[in-house]
């Protein structure tokens, strides 16, 4: 699988850079207008690729034409009014976004989905207005002009051999971004948010790095720009050069490194190359884009990547067919973190007036598997979302080993060894599973913001390594290849739980493991969690239905009923108690 | 008196901006599209109104109900043919919805030109009263403008498909179970919200020259009133409506209208900071 990965992204690479070479040159004997052509598209590259990060973690930004100005005004500023060495004022227009973008991001990154982008959209128009209104310093909508060239690059022809350096650098640069472990990381938060965070990954603070990083390189092709035009006006950074920016992402596709590369090279060459007349440019270019959009609403790529996989055989993944063993070979890992105690003390929580979890109290011991059980709407699902942080209890204490849960982001509780799965966003659907697996795996090895923005994350042999372990372990080498979302549900279910587990678990809570699933793939899970018992390794609490297996899986089990614990004790207790019979098992 | 006439005008620029969020956030609700093309069809409505009295001949008020039933049906086709595709995908349905408003508005440009267009009210001239005018449209605005919130309000409390449209927006796969087709009921968002926004564009028209990036202000604004009122509340968005309008009002009698937009902004960042969904939303 490796081989055929880096062989196929050898040849992508060898193609690319032949392509590239002979566009280069002939360019460049192309006359000014079509190097002015190239220059622009470069920049529109390297826009599109920095505000692509952001996109990746699901939020759309419109607020890159703020940062692409702002560097433009700080680097104008700085070169004419302050006289500032032209290098270095390319390096302040950077580090004025990396700064303004630190500040507005936290709180506006607070905001999901349409909010976002409305205050992003926003933070557009308020620099423009600021930009248009402020004309002691910014010179009002006449804008700055005289602004020098960067030193060393004097001329059209200069310029565009340096911008061809840049785009090699922004190319490598988030290539690297997107092969080290926060290219997945911030794929994972785009697609699954509540997954991602339960894989300890922590949104708001990856989603701010991504906005940061974004703005600090359209500050320095602001200030690229500014040098290169010379003049500076807050007509160039309006809204619509945020609309086209974000274009860029949506034609060529934001899941793909290319997209926004293809997307920028649509938008800004198509008219050129087709020669469209000045008066219908707008008309075409817009409804092509459209269509584009509408045809294909995730992107160009998302098509022509499809493409060759409908010839390619797919071998149909089989699982949960009988296992060799007989379900009492221990299911262990490699560098296990020892169990934990866990222990709920007094937990309350309630919606409005339904009170959800009143007074709980239990504890598991180290390697005990405790059933959670009741009937629906007793607040099963609920204790868990206590448990993992993502609800925060109205009073109580979770404590693991001695140590405070409460109170903890749901990263940070992953950080400490409890992590849950969920009942129906299992996986990760469009990662292969072993991109899944590792993912997983990451939760247990907190790693250097270094190492998880730039090492490769195939260079982490420890963890692919485990995340091979893993899915050896779990039976999955048949699928590892495949997208999570193309497998069959029992197969999901699976996958979700060897995520949790490839995370090194020291307490497991598992949301009804088996619901939805076939007789066989119920059997078949119930003798993988009989094995992983077998280890006393985790401790494992499960919330499920399936009574037979409930019985036969757990130490002992505790009954909910309207938030409240009726009754705990060995499964054979619970079954003979009265009240549990009356309200549940009937 | 002169405080009276800020807040006359006020209510005016508030009842327009109303017209247009009210539209926008029950698409939003139903289909989960940020509709761009609402600003289009703000516009679209000026200019049904000015070549239904200038070519076709027909009276103002005739014009205006024309430009309700031609952009409603606009609205409705887009909904058919374009929008259900990005059901629920917001981010995708977002730009596919900026694509068509750019394309339309190229268009406009293309085929009419940059020549602003009028059109005549019947009701021109002002009430006086003391000192107090009164401009006669802007009152037959806000009267328009109120009504139809008030139908709207009424239709969607207490008629058949009203109740329809507030099942779909909680839950489309629990409404479908109840024998209602989602699709029906977001064809007819779309038109309803279409043809509010057709109509403010036509009651603006004798008060403003149509061009086609007329409707991008009232959008943004209509944006800023849906976000604070909470997105899928009509009671919110209105509310939030008039807040802004009152503040438009206050800015530009006071300051400049140009600064108009990024003061809004402003303020409307400042309050999400504060509360992330919005005044009257409610914590998802």
């Amino acid at each position: 699988m490796k081989r055929d990965r880096s062989m196929k992204s050898k040849l992508t690479a060898a193609l690319a850079a032949v392509a590239l070479t002979i566009a280069v040159v002939s360019v460049s004997f192309a006359g000014p207008y079509m190097i002015h052509v190239a220059i622009l598209t470069v920049f529109a590259i390297v826009l599109g690729l920095s505000h692509r990060l952001l996109m990746l973690a699901g939020q759309a930004s419109f607020a890159h034409a703020a940062f692409y100005g702002i560097g433009a005004y700080v680097f104008a500023l700085s070169t004419t009014s302050a006289g500032l060495f032209s290098w270095l004022a390319l390096i302040a227009a950077a580090v004025a976004c990396v700064a303004m973008a630190a500040i507005v991001g936290p709180p506006a990154l607070r905001t999901r989905g349409p909010y976002f982008l409305v205050v992003s959209f926003g933070f557009v128009v308020v620099v423009g207005s600021v930009l248009h209104s402020w004309k002691s310093v910014t010179n009002g909508s006449s804008g700055i002009i005289g602004i020098p060239k960067l030193a060393g690059i004097p001329d059209l022809g200069t310029y565009y051999w340096a911008s061809i350096v840049l785009l090699a650098i922004a190319l490598v640069a988030f290539l690297a971004l997107d092969r080290a472990r926060w290219g997945l990381q911030l794929r994972a938060l785009g697609q699954t948010p509540k997954l991602a965070e339960a894989t300890g990954i922590n949104p708001g603070f990856n989603m701010v790095l991504a906005f940061v990083v974004g703005a600090g390189v359209a500050g320095l092709m602001g200030g690229f720009y500014a040098s290169y035009i010379g003049f500076v006006a807050p007509s160039a950074f309006t809204l619509w050069v945020s609309v086209f920016i974000l274009s860029y992402s949506v034609i060529g596709g934001a899941n793909h490194f290319l997209g926004p590369v293809i997307g920028a090279m649509y938008i800004t060459l198509t008219p050129v190359l087709f020669n469209w007349s000045e008066r219908f440019t707008p008309l075409l270019i817009t409804a092509s884009f459209a269509i584009i959009v509408f045809v294909a609403p995730k992107g160009i790529l998302s098509v022509v990547k499809r493409i060759p996989r409908r010839f390619k055989e797919t071998p149909a993944p089989e699982l949960a067919g009988p296992s060799t063993d007989n379900g009492v070979t221990p299911l262990d890992f490699t560098g296990k973190r020892a169990p934990a105690r866990l222990e709920v003390r007094g937990l309350c929580h309630n919606f409005g007036g339904v009170k959800t979890a009143q007074n709980i109290a239990f504890q598991a011991e180290p390697g005990e598997v405790l059933g959670v059980i009741g009937p629906n709407g007793a607040g099963k699902t609920t204790l868990f979302n206590l448990l993992s942080g993502f609800l925060k209890p109205k009073g109580g204490q979770i404590l693991i080993d001695g140590e405070r849960l409460d109170n903890l982001s749901p990263a940070a509780i992953v950080n400490k060894g409890l992590i849950r799965t969920f009942q129906s966003t299992v996986v990760f659907e469009d990662m292969t599973v072993f991109e899944n697996i590792l993912i997983g795996v990451w939760a247990s090895r907190p790693a250097s913001l270094y190492e998880t923005m730039v090492t490769p994350r195939s260079w982490a042999s420890e963890d692919v390594a485990k995340a091979n372990e893993i899915i050896e372990r779990f039976d999955l080498g048949a699928v590892a290849k495949l997208s999570a979302g193309s497998l069959p549900y029992g197969t999901k279910k699976l996958v979700g739980l060897a995520v949790g587990v490839a995370g090194d678990p020291r307490v497991l809570c598992l949301d009804e493991p088996m619901a939805g699933m076939t007789g066989a793939e119920v059997e078949h899970m119930v003798k993988i969690l009989q094995r992983m018992k077998a280890t006393r390794s985790i401790t494992i609490l499960i919330v499920e239905h399936r009574m037979p297996a409930v019985m036969g899986l757990c130490d002992r089990i505790v009954t909910l009923n309207f938030g409240q614990i009726i009754a705990t004790g060995t499964p054979a207790e619970i079954q003979s108690n009265s009240l549990v019979r009356e309200i549940y098992l009937g | 008196m002169f405080i009276v006439q800020v807040v006359f005008n006020g209510i005016t620029a508030g009842a327009t901006i109303a017209l247009m969020s009210i539209g926008l956030t029950l698409i939003f609700s139903i289909l989960g599209i940020v509709n761009f093309v609402h600003g289009i069809m703000f516009a679209l409505g000026a200019l049904v109104a000015h070549f239904a009295t200038q070519s076709v001949g027909l009276d103002y008020l005739s014009a205006v109900v024309a430009a309700a039933l031609l952009v409603g049906l606009f609205g409705l086709l887009l909904e058919r043919f374009g929008f259900r595709r990005f059901e629920n995908l917001v981010l995708e349905g977002a730009v596919f919805a900026i694509a068509l408003a750019l394309f339309l508005e190229a268009a406009m440009w293309a085929i009419l030109g940059g020549s602003p267009r009028s059109v005549e009210t019947p009701f021109s001239g002002v009430f006086r009263l003391g000192d107090l005018i009164i401009n006669k449209h802007r009152l037959f605005v806000v009267v328009v403008a109120f009504t139809l919130i008030g139908a709207l309000s009424f239709f969607i409390r207490y008629s058949r498909y009203g109740r329809a449209i507030r099942a779909v927006q909680q839950d489309p796969y629990a409404a479908r179970l109840q024998g209602i087709e989602p699709h029906t009921i977001s064809m007819l968002v779309f038109a309803a919200g279409a043809a509010l926004a057709g109509i403010a564009g036509a009651l603006i028209v004798p008060m403003q020259l149509a061009l086609p990036d007329m409707g991008t202000a009232p959008l943004l604004l209509a944006f800023v009133a849906i976000i604070l009122g909470g997105v899928g509340s009509v009671g919110g968005a209105l509310a939030a409506a008039m807040v802004l309008g009152m503040l438009q009002s206050v800015i530009t009698t006071f300051w400049s209208p140009q600064i108009t937009l990024g003061i809004v902004f402003a303020a409307t960042i400042l309050i999400l900071l504060v509360l992330p969904e919005g005044l009257f939303g409610r914590k998802s």
